[in-house]
């Protein structure tokens, strides 16, 4: 084979690179892994401060626990006995924390909750996987039917070269939002055990991220804020990917009085947000003309929340789920 | 010209410097640009080591986030030292994930586009080939994969791997050449296993 033609051979193979959708997908899981080192390296000092000694000390002598217990509780998750004791030593590291430093670490507390929701999904061998969500067909409705892959790939793809800030930080999901859900539970049929583990973490998470949100408010700490908002989503990403064949009942009463939830349509997606006292209630994006691709049925009746799966819906009614949207004052 | 190009000359303006510095203080768009500018390189060349698409993709988050990490610490001198930093996260991750040198056979051809696909021969020449660059040398090897599937020009090579572009030029030289003998070799023992 002649130089010539051996370069011609190379020159005809191509790598198939990331596809638009592949690369929002990267950039969030980029983004969160940022958030983490950012949180993990700002609140190392406030964290740092305080010995190891005085945290099982007074972990201790408050609880009346050996320094094991201790140590067993920091890998502690919702729903385990342990947890109260990992979350009185946050309480206690935020008590002797300057006022200055204690957003760094209530956000840092935050990425927690979120880890914890999807610690325990995978525990439940829930989780999102690349592969599902390379195989996972892409139907998009529209006025004019269904979108095949190819075009949603350009859609997006031209949503991105848009001039739109929220593209840049890589915050705006587009229209991939209405993708099926990429999901891998292993074919496993969810225990009660785990199912009160997650409905627990999720309710804890929540209600954590809602009453944070609310204190930063108060303090216009605007970047603090976005930070919550953008753990929302992740939260609303672990809650999309829940089974669709079990339904979730999360138990919202530990939040504090001024803080609520709302569950609203947007970009074609139902998601959970906190309402709290001094924050201009979101609208519902749901109009009578455009009904949105759901997965899932979300509810907020008396203090809780209920995620129910499409295919409960499906067997319960025969139809597909249809958008709700209430409000808890 | 609408706003859409503005946006995207916006980006082709902005230098790598630039936006090195920015993401160095903190500022996600920048680090987001510095992503949309340097995705398709790295991961073509992660996926011809990988051979596979999703571990591809893993690999491809991890080392973005190890660089937000390292611009903690990281001192800006040139792009070429950049690069290089860069092309040193890749190969660290490569090594963590493979410590096995695998074959070019177990690519997964779905990841692969030809120019030509249904012809068989060529297709045939394609598999071929692929094993053939698993026997070069390692850095003979990565000249060849960042030129002609990351598409970077031999001076960017140069950058990545540490040596001039001079250097790089000879070293793909010297890829062809060992790739012919390969492809040689392979053809003879071939027709005389037919002739028998």
């Amino acid at each position: 084979m002649t130089d010539k033609k051996l370069q011609t051979l190379l020159k005809s193979i191509h790598i198939k690179p990331l596809t638009a959708e592949e690369k929002i997908r990267a950039w969030d899981q980029i983004r969160f892994g940022m958030a983490q080192s950012t949180a993990a390296i700002t609140s190392k000092y406030t964290r740092e401060t305080i010995s190891p000694f005085k945290k099982w000390a007074y972990v201790a002598v408050v609880f009346g626990l050996t320094t094991s217990t201790v140590f067993a509780a920091e890998s502690s998750k919702p729903g385990d006995l342990l947890y109260p004791v990992d979350r009185a030593w946050e309480n206690f590291e935020l008590s002797v924390t300057p006022t200055s430093q204690q957003n760094t670490l209530k956000k840092q507390f935050a990425l927690e909750r979120v880890e914890e929701v999807r610690d325990i999904l995978k525990e439940a061998g829930i989780q999102r996987t690349a592969t599902s969500i390379k195989k996972a067909s892409l139907v998009l409705t529209s006025e004019k039917g269904s979108i095949t892959n190819t075009s949603i790939s350009k859609a997006v793809l031209e949503e991105i070269a848009k001039p739109n800030i929220e593209k840049i930080n890589g915050t705006a999901t587009s229209e991939e939002t209405s993708t099926t859900t990429a999901t891998s539970t292993e074919d496993k049929t969810l225990s009660n055990d785990s199912k009160k583990r997650i409905e627990t973490a999720l309710g804890t998470a929540l209600s954590y991220l809602g009453e944070t949100k609310e204190e930063m408010l108060k303090q216009g700490d605007k970047e603090s804020v976005s930070y919550i908002d953008f753990m929302f989503e992740q939260l609303n990403g672990q809650i999309e990917i829940l089974p669709d064949d079990v339904t979730f009942n999360i138990d919202l009463t530990q939040s504090k009085e001024n803080v609520g939830f709302e569950v609203v349509s947007k970009d074609n997606k139902t998601i959970i947000q906190a309402t709290v006292s001094k924050e201009p209630k979101a609208t519902s994006t749901e109009t009578e003309d455009t009904e949105p691709v759901l997965t899932k049925k979300i509810e907020i009746k008396d203090n809780s929340l209920s995620i129910v799966g499409k295919n409960v819906i499906e067997e319960s009614t025969g139809t597909k789920p249809a958008t709700t949207t209430k409000t808890e004052d | 010209m609408n706003s859409r190009d503005n946006k995207v000359s916006l980006i082709e303006e902005k230098t790598l410097k630039s936006l090195i510095i920015s993401s160095k203080e903190g500022d996600e768009q920048a680090f987001h640009l510095l992503y949309s500018r340097l995705n398709d390189p790295f991961f073509k060349y992660i996926l011809s080591r990988t051979k596979d698409r999703d571990d591809a993709t893993d690999i491809l988050q991890e080392v973005f986030i190890d660089l937000w990490k390292a611009f903690q610490t990281f001192q800006y001198n040139s792009d070429a030292q950049f690069y290089g930093f860069t092309f040193t996260i890749i190969k660290r991750k490569l090594e963590k994930h493979y410590k096995r040198p695998r074959s070019y056979d177990e690519l997964d051809e779905n990841s692969l586009e030809f120019s030509y696909s249904d012809d068989a021969e060529h297709r045939d020449d394609v598999r071929v080939l692929m094993e053939a660059i698993g026997g070069l040398k390692e850095r003979d090897r990565t000249v060849l994969e960042l030129h002609y599937w990351s598409g970077l020009t031999f001076g960017e090579i140069g950058k990545m791997i540490n040596d001039k572009e001079t250097t790089v030029k000879v070293r793909h030289h010297r890829a062809l050449k060992l790739l012919e003998e390969l492809l040689s070799n392979k053809n003879k023992k071939t027709n005389k296993k037919n002739d028998r």
